[in-house]
């Protein structure tokens, strides 16, 4: 009963709140602060990697072993979600300069391919969510970590041109491209407008 | 932002995307995490043995998860701290820190002791001064002596209400610590001699004030029994002579003449008042008696032109009738 009561009250609290209380050492903080970010950041890791589950496995656990190694440097101040990301976004980058090639190497046909396998079949939304997923590794890498801070991290412009160390309205513009392109790809035959 | 959120091509995808998106690690990426997000935090404490866990851990991972270790300085401020403290300890246990106190105050006591012997001989040798017999110059050296000697025995002595164990483990403390007895000591000695010069000298200051008044006493009575001896023998007629025949009176004379130079104003008053009688004896013709007068005056004031001082018509009476006499005679 206390737990549970224990876990309400974390809950509750802000994502800053919770890391200062890890800092202090509650674990069950971490806990609440994994739960919280874990789907987002995996998927925003697995979008960036191609949906390459080993590598993004390996580089998830890298970015909460960073952060849990350096929680002492952690200000309240900065917002978590934009530390998650900044680690995230450093963590790839990394990555990126050390594999010196990403896995745009699908083809723009095999996307075309799929689609033309008709949306009338009952694997539909199955199709749709493979097209969008492979639509989003076909984008350049600044659209792409663009459009999925915005989409996973929920970020706002200012939060992703801090990550990505650009200005607001780079953000802006690179983030419609994203958009235009993904429309262009998923809606091959739709005029653009 | 808004821009792009009212945008319906970013609806769209952002629609298809949630829908889509909701891929989640694996539970033992999960578990792994967590795992090591607790050991981090409670990793302080825990033993060797989990360490070893952690680095293979730590491979797995590719980065340091290993616990922060515990700061070298922390133990050896501890060390330094105990280090300090003990040997503030020694030092105060060691530190001879009662031998000044008991000291200063067996001085203190000597020093009171010492005053009041100063003071009851000071009252003694007064009164002594009084009653006339003059202390010799043995019996100062003898007090001397006993001042001189009066500290030292006070100050080694140690103070009747105490222990003999700690009587003999002052002493030794004074034995460890003999600079600061010894100023002390040499303080009071000084302190003693410098009451001893100023005794002394006051002894000596009453004793020439004693010796003067006698003198003056003695000189006095002469010269009055001189001169009473004069005017019972009668009036020569020439001083010189009778300097010659009585040479008490010219010894009496020159007492005189000292003791007008020790006095002279007390002199010239009695002068004064000679004159005075002789001048009343003139205007009462008691010519007689004048001339026993005249004659004691010039005794007493042998060096003063009669001149300066007589009435002009006395000195030609005088002159008168000596010349009278003389030729009688």
């Amino acid at each position: 009963m206390n737990d549970n009561s224990a876990v309400d009250k974390l809950d509750d609290q802000t994502d800053e709140a919770l890391m200062v209380s890890y800092q202090e050492g509650n674990t069950a903080a971490f806990d609440v602060l994994y739960a919280r970010h874990k789907g987002g950041l995996y998927r925003y890791v697995l979008r960036q990697l191609n949906n390459h589950t080993e590598l993004a496995n390996e580089i998830f656990q890298d970015i909460w072993m960073k952060l849990v190694n350096a929680r002492l440097r952690y200000q309240p101040s900065a917002k978590f979600t934009t530390y998650l990301y900044h680690l995230a976004h450093n963590r790839l980058v990394d990555h990126w300069r050390s594999e010196k090639k990403h896995q745009q190497h699908i083809e723009y046909e095999d996307i075309l391919e799929n689609q033309s396998a008709g949306p009338h079949n009952k694997l539909h939304q199955q199709q749709v969510q493979k097209e969008i997923k492979q639509a989003i590794a076909l984008l350049p890498e600044e659209q792409r970590s663009a459009i999925l801070l915005k989409e996973e991290g929920l970020l706002s412009l200012a939060e992703i041109a801090e990550i990505t160390g650009v200005n607001r309205e780079t953000v802006k513009s690179r983030l419609r491209y994203a958009v235009k392109r993904l429309q262009g790809m998923l809606h091959p035959l739709r005029p653009v407008q | 932002m808004n821009d792009i959120e009212n945008d319906k091509d970013y609806q769209d995808i952002h629609e298809k995307y949630q829908a889509s998106s909701n891929e989640l690690p694996p539970l033992s990426i999960d578990e792994s995490i967590l795992k090591a997000a607790y050991k981090a935090v409670g990793s302080e404490g825990e033993t060797h043995a989990n360490s070893a866990e952690q680095s293979e851990q730590n491979n797995k991972f590719g980065v340091d998860t290993q616990p922060v270790k515990r700061a070298w300085y922390v133990p050896l401020s501890y060390v330094a701290m105990l280090v300090i403290s003990l040997s503030v300890v020694m030092k105060l246990a060691l530190e001879p820190d009662t031998a000044p106190m008991i000291a200063q105050t067996d001085l203190y006591q000597a020093d009171a002791g010492l005053m009041d012997n100063l003071e009851q001989k000071e009252l003694s040798s007064i009164q002594e001064i009084k009653s006339d017999s003059p202390r010799t110059l043995e019996d100062t050296n003898i007090e001397r002596q006993e001042l001189s000697k009066a500290p030292v025995a006070i100050a080694v002595m140690p103070a009747p209400t105490q222990a003999p164990a700690k009587v003999a483990e002052k002493a030794a403390m004074k034995k460890a610590a003999p600079s600061v007895a010894s100023d002390d000591m040499q303080r009071a000695e000084q302190e003693v001699l410098y009451r001893q010069e100023r005794l002394a000298k006051r002894k000596q200051r009453q004793n020439q004030e004693i010796m003067k008044s006698r003198a003056k006493l003695e000189s006095d009575s002469v010269l009055m029994s001189e001169a009473a001896d004069f005017a019972s023998s009668g009036i020569s007629e020439d001083r010189q002579e009778e300097k010659a025949k009585k040479p008490g009176v010219v010894a009496g004379l020159s007492r005189m003449e000292r003791s007008d130079q020790i006095k002279d104003q007390d002199v010239a008053k009695e002068q004064q008042v000679l004159i005075d009688e002789l001048v009343s004896l003139f205007e009462n013709k008691q010519y007689k008696v004048l001339e026993q007068k005249l004659k004691e005056y010039r005794l007493i004031y042998p060096r003063i032109k009669d001149k300066e001082v007589l009435p002009r018509a006395m000195l030609d009476w005088e002159a008168k009738e000596i010349g009278k006499t003389s030729q009688k005679e």
